[in-house]
């Protein structure tokens, strides 16, 4: 299991609103953000693709956010 | 104390990173007290991939590499692409070489390092004693930490006393560095990253960022979203993931943007966006070698490159061209350029690196936040340890020359070698020196941190002459097999990363510490420790006496002192506290520099020199804007090789894969080569995705699956160079620029055959 911290950029002001809508996500944690235009997340993934497809589909599929920055990635080998 | 199970932890250390890079925001003291609880320590080092440089922390927890997270502190910001973050996987790979192996009776068994050392030292003893110093030669890496290409530099040049040492920044930015040479007197970039943080117009040539310096590209991207009305401008034939944001792409057939760079020149100065008064001042103008001509002379020079003719030699829109010149030379607009392999793996790579200069020289778009022209970097110590520290076959440290009388005399002093101990006659660039193996000529290869048996233009030719039975070929490196660990005579493991001490330099100037944080694996050596023990078995140990990188650091700063370079107020411990320094930073206490050549800012610039500039790297204490003409690749499609063939990075790798292919997430990720076309070159081929093609170039063949995509432009295919089973240099060529010696890897003539 891939524990990743990650930025997620936002259009302006739209960080509230994709804060929200990612909570509602199974294996997000939203820890932080600026209130406007970024966020700091925690990510669990089964493996270092389905954390790009995350991230992929992120940015495809919520027209609020510009981009996904991973920051951090550790693996729970006992998960 | 606090426990934590691993899971926590590790979402702490998570959290704590993320929270850092946004800085300042509610949580991060939470997260990282939660992080410092569990009985871990950070160690600050740097990336080992690309040549952005980016800063990190190495976490170890019970004598292991647990997790790595970026230095919000540093450039980056916190930020690391994938494959930065994978990098703790690399310490442990499979194929991490344990053991020294020498090949005997054919095959590489398990030896240990005395007999290893022994044999290499012999060889070498008798090929010198044999054959004269020249027979032997160190083929070196952007990779290898400063302190371990200074030794083997200083090993071969005084102690060896053959000018035989190359590396692989020959094969990747040699022409950025004639380019900066030939234009300021100087190498390496005036400007910094932050100067992407004040463009109004960010012109990338030649340079997917997107994929192959991703923070970079994440900071551009940045730029775009929050200044207002920043163009962003991509030259490039394909359509690649950094064209997405560009507000003008502009597509070419390959080796012809010369025209196109020239054909902006002409519309600067036909629209009167030129800057007369920096041009008086700063400015001079040259053809060929000689800077004897005038603005006029310029001028004439380019009526002849209308962006009507540019377009039709590129293929291009002439209309673009002047959307580029226009927006690139608008009155108070800053303008940041920014290239990398597409303009340096070019016979013309040079001129076209000049072509670039001269548009922000014509323009005084220099040496002012966002106004600078920035070669991007392939490796992590290119810059630092190859460039700066002169560890190619005409270079001495620190901007001296082997063929400058002078400059060898200073060296040989500082040395504290005798007089005439330094040979006058530059040794053999990289696709030379593989020719002298072919020819026999040398009998013995180094080989430190770098896998030419893939990476070399026309690559089987010089498998073959690592091949031959007289040729003694040694590789140290981390991983093994590699394509060029599999074709040696002896292996030395060498510790990786993590594993050992030492300094890089990356592409901004920027000087950072890499921290030990655990033993080198297995019985793995530091290249510091091998090439001392080399040294000492040579006879030549006088001239390595070091028992520490600390103590190898502590004599460079001696000899970069006094030079252009001069950042002897980096010191050991000043390394350690920073989050990277920029040179010139002649004393302890010096800031360092943000932009040189710029007063108030460079040391090197006096505090009372009238110009806000001063361009100290010439004589005559200018810039030279060269007339240089349009002129096609070494080799073009015809009617047996059809279709131009480019090569280049994609995001899941790097390079030739040997520390990526490793790493469980990115093995099976876009490893395998494919051979992109174009739909309309698909249908004409009668090919269809997935299926396999035969490419063929004057140089030898190789098949490929079909990737069909719109990226790819008509009549030029393209293949990624990471994948070691299916070798797109099998098929590039072998030209090289005639002042670089870099090789043309962009450009060839291929056809394509159903297998």
């Amino acid at each position: 299991m891939l524990i990743a911290g990650v930025v997620i950029e936002t259009l302006p002001g739209r960080a509230p609103e994709v804060a929200l809508r990612l909570a509602s996500r199974g294996g997000v944690q939203v820890k932080g953000g600026d209130g406007d235009r970024r966020l700091a997340v925690v990510v669990s993934a089964a493996s270092g693709a389905e954390l790009e497809r995350w991230a992929e589909e992120l940015v495809r599929d919520d027209e609020a956010v510009l981009g996904v920055f991973p920051t951090y990635v550790g693996e729970d080998e006992r998960a | 104390m606090t426990t934590l199970s691993r899971r926590s932890f590790l979402e702490a250390s998570a959290a704590a990173s993320a929270l850092a890079a946004l800085g300042g925001v509610h949580g991060v003291k939470q997260a990282m007290a939660a992080t410092a609880a569990g009985g871990e320590s950070w160690v600050k080092s740097v990336c080992r991939y690309c040549g952005t440089g980016c800063g990190l922390f190495i976490g170890v927890k019970d004598g292991k590499v647990f997790a790595v997270k970026g230095d919000k502190d540093n450039h980056n910001a916190g930020f690391l692409c994938l494959k930065g973050f994978l990098l703790p996987q690399i310490l442990t790979a499979p194929d991490r070489c344990l053991h020294p192996l020498v090949r005997k009776e054919g095959k590489l068994v398990r030896a240990s390092w005395e007999e290893a050392m022994s044999l290499v030292a012999s060889k070498f003893k008798e090929s010198i004693e044999k054959y004269g110093p020249d027979s032997v030669a160190f083929y070196g890496s952007g990779q290898g930490l400063t302190e371990e290409t200074y030794c083997a530099n200083k090993l071969f040049k005084a102690g060896i006393r053959t000018n035989n040492v190359e590396g692989n920044p020959r094969l990747c930015m040699a022409s950025a560095v004639a380019g900066y040479v030939t234009t300021y007197g100087k190498d390496e970039p005036m400007g910094l990253y932050e100067d992407i943080d004040h463009a109004d117009v960010i012109l990338l040539v030649g340079s997917n960022t997107a994929e192959a310096h991703p923070i970079i590209f994440q900071r551009v991207v940045r730029r775009k979203e929050t200044g207002r009305g920043v163009k962003v401008i991509v030259m490039d034939p394909r359509f690649t993931p950094t064209s997405r944001i560009a507000d003008l792409h502009i597509s070419f057939t390959p080796g012809n943007d010369l025209a196109i760079l020239n054909a902006m020149a002409h519309v600067l100065v036909k629209e009167g966006m030129v800057d007369e008064g920096f041009i008086a001042k700063h400015v001079a103008f040259g053809e060929g070698t000689e800077v004897n001509k005038s603005f006029d002379d310029y001028k004439a020079f380019l009526a002849e490159y209308t962006p009507e003719k540019a377009a039709a030699i590129a293929g291009c829109r002439p209309e673009d061209i002047v959307t580029a010149a226009r927006w690139f030379g608008e009155r108070g607009k800053a303008a940041t350029s920014m290239w990398t392999m597409g303009l340096n793996q070019r016979t013309k790579g040079v001129w076209a690196n000049n072509l670039v200069h001269n548009l922000h020289l014509l323009t005084g778009k220099i040496g002012t936040p966002g106004n600078t022209p920035f070669s991007l970097t392939g490796q992590p110590n290119a810059c630092g340890g190859v460039r700066d520290g002169g560890a190619l076959s005409h270079l001495l440290p620190y901007g001296r020359l082997v063929a400058n009388d002078a400059h060898r005399a200073e060296m040989e002093k500082l040395w504290g070698v005798p007089e005439g101990t330094l040979k006058p006659k530059p040794g053999l660039s990289t696709v030379d020196m593989f020719r002298a193996l072919e020819a026999g000529e040398i009998k013995c290869l180094y080989i430190m941190c770098t896998n030419p048996g893939q990476s070399l233009p026309n690559v089987n030719r010089y498998r073959k002459a690592m091949e031959r039975a007289d040729a003694f070929v040694v590789v140290a490196e981390a991983f093994h097999p590699t394509r060029t660990s599999e074709l040696a005579d002896v292996v030395l493991p060498a510790a990786l990363w993590a594993e050992k001490e030492g300094v890089y330099g990356c592409a901004e100037r920027r000087y950072q510490l890499l921290e030990q944080a655990i033993p080198p694996a297995g019985e793995a050596r530091p290249d510091f420790a091998i090439l001392c023990d080399l040294a000492a078995r040579l006879g030549h140990g006088k001239l390595l006496p070091f028992k520490t990188p600390a103590d190898v650091w502590a004599e460079i700063l001696t000899i970069c002192k006094g030079t252009v370079y001069d950042f002897s107020g980096m010191t050991r411990e000043r390394l350690k506290q920073a989050h990277g320094l920029l040179w010139p930073l002649p004393t302890p206490g010096h800031p360092g520099t943000k932009r040189r050549y710029v007063k108030g800012d460079d040391p090197l610039v006096p505090a009372d020199h009238p110009e806000r500039i001063l361009f100290y790297g010439r004589p005559d204490k200018k810039a030279v804007v060269w007339l240089r003409p349009q002129r096609p690749p070494e080799e073009v499609p015809d009617a047996e090789f059809p279709f131009f063939l480019t090569t280049g990075r994609e995001i899941e790798h790097w390079h030739t894969a040997t520390m990526t292919r490793n790493c469980k997430e990115l093995a099976n990720t876009n490893l395998e080569s494919m051979a992109q076309l174009h739909p309309n070159d698909a249908r004409k081929l009668g090919v269809r995705a997935g299926q396999s093609v035969r490419l063929t170039s004057r140089r030898g063949s190789q098949v490929f699956r079909v990737k069909v995509t719109d990226n790819a432009k008509e009549g030029v295919i393209f293949i990624h160079m990471h994948d070691p089973d299916r070798m797109c240099n099998v098929l590039t060529i072998d030209a090289v620029d005639p002042v670089s010696r870099q090789p043309e890897f962009k450009v060839c003539g291929v056809r394509v055959e159903k297998a």
